[in-house]
């Protein structure tokens, strides 16, 4: 029989963590400490709900670990969240990143979602990538299809079950082309047919903007011309995507019908990046909160590691795999002890809390520099029924959470 | 036909693909990968986590003959053939009939 129950498993834990982090806080960056006390107190284990109840207080392990593995890019994207380019001086060698996956195996962690710049110009990735098959890590990669030549993806073939996803921005070059540069189109779906031709498991994997936002029906088109299934990402405004992020962020209405598209095309992947979606009052599927230190990580390629990809920023680097081990990090690092008791900040008093648990706090952070406020792209910010700006007498819809992944046997 | 979670016929075996951890709270299991909508669940019972665990260490996955063997009261097993049935309906098992179908079952055809 199943039941949705309140889980107070880690609580106990959580207070530990929470004294460590107290002892340690001299660790943390000036900013980022402000910034932590600011959201408030962190939420009783009463106060959580749904993916939260699991999730905070993190996880032992990571469930997915991102590992932007160098910095090198041979294409200059706009909005690149890491700022990629040349690579960095450094970057863990190839004996530093095959005892960290083994690490990572140790940890039981699940899955690998290596990303960069582009994984295929470091020098070390085939090693890399063998070595996460011999110790049965399911590895994801992130690439710009550009230097996947024939006998590349020959090779990728004999490391399955392995995943890609290729980046396309756009589904025609005008628009793809504007953010990834110049025969990146092309390039890209030439990647994507040689990877399709040996019958590897693809994504075509698109950053939702205001210029891609037309081409969604066309963007799917193209990646099941290939056998692929589509992934739309939110974009953040990290790294070079801070420049560009007012002029190519949706607008509320565009998202709002994206809700609507997605709902028509329920086999596109979002990567939970959408959840902040949810305060429109429909739960779209997978976690409904940040999963950044609790359920994810990321590794950098000189071997700092941020709660996720999009918080690569000084003030929130957890630690460095040059001088600590993976586990310790996770573990017992200040920044992610205090990112996993983070409160509601200025949410706190929204009915619609429990859907989005405040969205994306990278997203916070890099356009307001706090954590207390609400997400920029809220989507229920100025509008009429705005929570935190409505009157006491009006009327308060409580969206039923779909709760589907909790179980308990009696 | 209709499989009932109570229905004798069937045995339920663990897919290898799926990978399980233990957790605080019970632990979780896994089956994923970036072209397919993952599969994740949160599993609030350790004493489940510990009998998949069990099931595929010394029983090549078999969960019927791991029950069978570890489990004798005949309510508890029927309250962990539910949450089989429904890990079953996620993913992560399999289900082999080696019996003919329940009465109930029959008549649900």
């Amino acid at each position: 029989m199943i039941q949705f129950v309140q889980f107070h498993g880690r609580r106990h834990q959580w207070m530990g963590d929470q004294r460590r982090a107290e002892a340690e806080s001299g660790a943390l960056h000036p900013l980022a400490r402000a910034a932590f006390a600011e959201t408030g107190d962190p939420l009783l284990p009463a106060q959580t709900s749904g993916s939260q109840r699991f999730l905070r207080g993190g996880l032992s392990a990571p469930i997915t670990v991102t590992w932007e593995i160098t910095a090198a890019c041979n294409l200059t994207c706009v909005h690149c969240l890491s700022s990629s380019g040349k690579r960095r001086p450094r970057e863990l060698t190839t004996e530093q990143a095959l005892a960290v996956v083994d690490e990572l195996a140790e940890m039981q962690v699940f899955q690998i979602h290596f990303g960069g710049g582009e994984p295929f110009m470091y020098p070390g990735i085939w090693r890399v990538l063998e070595r996460c098959r011999e110790r049965d890590l399911v590895m994801c990669v992130s690439t710009n299809g550009t230097l996947i030549t024939p006998e590349r993806a020959q090779r990728l073939a004999a490391l399955e079950p392995i995943y890609f996803q290729v980046s396309l921005d756009g589904a025609t070059p005008e628009t793809n082309d504007r953010i990834r540069g110049q025969d990146a189109f092309r390039r890209a779906m030439r990647g994507l047919e040689r990877l399709a031709a040996e019958g590897l498991s693809l994504t075509v994997n698109s950053v939702l903007t205001r210029y891609s936002f037309p081409e969604l029906d066309r963007l799917y088109a193209i990646a099941g011309d290939f056998g692929a299934k589509l992934r739309v990402t939110r974009l953040r405004p990290s790294g070079r995507g801070r420049a560009v992020w007012e002029e190519l962020h949706p607008t509320r209405e565009q998202y709002r019908s994206f809700v609507a598209w997605l709902r028509e095309h329920p086999d596109v992947l979002t990567a939970d990046s959408f959840f902040h979606l949810n305060a429109f009052g429909e739960r779209l599927a997978g976690l409904d909160m940040c999963g950044a230190a609790t359920a994810t990580c990321c590794i950098c390629p000189e071997g700092e590691v941020y709660p996720c990809a999009f918080f690569q920023t000084p003030e929130f680097e957890a630690g460095n795999l040059h001088e600590q081990s993976f586990r310790e990090i996770w573990r017992h690092s200040p920044v992610f002890a205090f990112y996993r008791q983070m409160g509601a900040g200025s949410c706190g008093g929204c009915v619609h809390y429990d859907l989005c648990h405040g969205g994306c706090p990278a997203t916070k952070w890099f356009v307001q520099r706090s954590l207390q406020v609400r997400d920029p792209e809220c989507v229920l910010a100025g509008s009429p029924v705005d929570p935190l700006h409505a009157s006491p007498e009006a009327p308060c819809s409580s969206v039923a959470m779909q709760e589907d992944a909790l179980l308990r046997q009696e | 036909m209709t499989m009932t979670a109570h229905s004798a016929g069937y045995r339920y075996r663990l897919l290898p693909e799926v990978k399980i951890r233990r957790e605080a709270f019970g632990g979780i299991l896994y089956k994923y990968g970036c072209a397919d909508r993952g599969t994740l669940s949160f599993v609030n019972s350790p004493r489940l986590i510990d009998l998949l665990l069990l099931a595929r260490e010394q029983f090549a996955g078999d969960l019927s003959a791991a029950i069978e063997q570890q489990v004798s009261s005949a309510g508890a097993k029927a309250r962990l053939l539910t949450a089989l049935d429904e890990l079953r309906k996620r993913g992560y098992l399999e289900a082999e009939v080696v019996a003919g179908p329940a009465p109930e079952e029959t008549a649900a055809e």
